[in-house]
């Protein structure tokens, strides 16, 4: 499974978002309306998906989809 | 115009009994108890393990399932329940003053099907793996939180919690919100899920649960009460409102009464004097005698002392006309809902008015020897009801009483 792939299974199975929602260029807070819990949410979900975790200030509500996939393909690189 | 009657136009209601009026008062006409063993988890070293159900609740449609996951089962309930009293009532919340609509909702427990996995993870993994929505899925405020937030309801609001009396409270206090003119219309009741393991803990060690698994108010055999999950929602609004948006009226919030026993932290006095305040604050409100009831809705908690106390009320406001009146304790059939009961019952009471039938069951066939009135007569009577009392008492004293009169 691909990265992005991974990213949009967490976002539509752990989050609930609807998969006709997760458009690469959405942004997590403006268009995907995850506010600061759900932002939470988002991140372990993030760091269990891929074992690791996410430095404060890297990922947040101004992210985009696109953003978050980038910033997974090079760090597990 | 200032509003000087406070009516109910909606009902909405998520019972073990049913989901929606229809179901709901049908199976309440059956008399058939429908009470029975949890199985939803492993109850079986409870004391106290029956109880009232809702399985199937059915929400996916209404509310998405990015919401749903956020919420404890009694927010849930109670958005159900509310999008049904809204239907109900003819009422769009989006055509209306948002300022202007109220919400005020009873309930006793909190969210505990969320909070304790929640807990557990915590004590087990750690923080990390606490839920960010432990807080707000929890606290008892919650479903007013969440209501208001589904439907933007920005006006007077609160949360009631009173134990089983809780929901009585809240509706009474929308009658009053809307009569003071705090609000024009409010959305009201109760909503209530112990149905986990450590919410039916709580439940068992307040002692007031009936270990026998029986449902029996006013019974000389009786051990307490059962409890119930769901929620029940009414729409207060004011009469001349109503009567110009042309909308159904069930029945006018006429007479409220409302004491405390100061008498013991947990147990009610034995008197019953309190409720019997309660009561005649009630009648004289609503410019009601006692003979004028024609359906009474005792609060039945089915315990030793509870029952001797609300029969004491009684029998001290009704004298020698206790035995005519026509009663009910319809909540003996699917539990005591705790903070939801009160509204339930208000929800029966308005159905009962608007059809001309009343759920007489009581689950009390070997009454007390001055609870003969409480002798059950089957599931219903054909009869036209001008005027219900309902009572509701909660834990360490509480007493509520509302008249409810046909419009």
């Amino acid at each position: 499974m691909s990265i992005e792939e991974r990213v949009n299974r967490v976002l539509v199975d752990g989050i609930g978002l609807e998969p006709a929602e997760l458009k690469q260029d959405a942004c997590l807070k403006d268009d995907l309306g995850i506010d600061s819990t759900e932002m939470v949410e988002v991140i372990v979900a993030l760091e269990k998906e891929f074992g690791l975790k996410i430095p404060d200030g890297v990922v947040g509500g101004t992210s985009t989809i696109k953003e978050l996939v980038n910033y997974f393909t090079r760090t597990i690189q | 115009m200032r509003e000087t009657r406070a009516v109910i136009t909606g009902l909405g209601v998520v019972s073990p009994a049913g989901r929606g009026n229809e179901e709901y008062f049908g199976n309440l006409l059956k008399g058939k108890s429908i009470l029975r063993e949890i199985t939803r988890f492993d109850a079986s070293r409870y004391p106290a393990r029956h109880a009232g159900l809702v399985d199937n609740l059915d929400s996916g449609g209404l509310f998405s399932k990015r919401l749903i996951k956020k919420l404890d089962r009694f927010s849930e309930m109670a958005l159900v329940a509310t999008d049904d009293a809204l239907k109900d009532a003819g009422l769009d919340i989006d055509a209306e003053d948002k300022d202007r609509v109220g919400i005020i909702l009873g309930n006793a427990l909190g969210g505990w099907s969320f909070a304790e996995v929640e807990l557990r993870d915590l004590y087990q993994t750690g923080v990390r793996e606490v839920s960010p929505y432990q807080a707000t899925a929890w606290f008892p405020a919650a479903p007013q939180g969440q209501v208001s937030i589904h439907y933007g309801i920005k006006g007077f609001a609160k949360t009631i919690i009173s134990d089983i009396a809780s929901s009585h409270l809240a509706v009474s206090y929308a009658a009053r919100a809307v009569v003071a003119g705090k609000a024009d219309v409010v959305v009201a009741g109760g909503t209530e899920a112990p149905i986990s393991p450590y919410a039916l803990l709580c439940c068992n060690s307040s002692g007031e649960l009936s270990t026998a698994g029986k449902y029996r108010p006013f019974d000389r055999r009786r051990d307490g009460y059962v409890i119930g999950e769901g929620a029940g929602i009414l729409i207060v609004e004011g009469y001349e409102r109503a009567k110009a948006r042309g909308a159904k009226i069930y029945a006018e919030i006429k007479g409220f009464g409302h004491t405390s026993d100061g008498a013991d932290p947990v147990n009610p006095d034995v008197s019953g004097d309190g409720l019997a305040r309660a009561m005649r604050a009630a009648l004289s409100e609503s410019g009601s005698t006692a003979r004028d009831i024609d359906y009474l809705m005792p609060s039945g908690n089915g315990g030793r002392l509870y029952d001797a106390s609300e029969s004491n009320a009684l029998t001290g406001v009704f004298g020698d006309s206790l035995n005519d009146v026509m009663a009910g304790v319809p909540k003996a059939l699917y539990g005591n809902l705790l903070g939801a009961s009160g509204a339930l019952d208000m929800v029966t009471a308005c159905l009962a008015m608007e059809r001309g039938q009343a759920p007489t069951y009581t689950g009390c066939n070997e009454p007390e020897d001055n609870c003969r009135w409480a002798e059950g007569s089957g599931g219903k009577v054909n009869k036209e009801i001008g005027r219900v009392m309902i009572n509701s008492t909660g834990r360490g004293g509480v007493n509520t009483c509302v008249v409810l009169a046909k419009p």
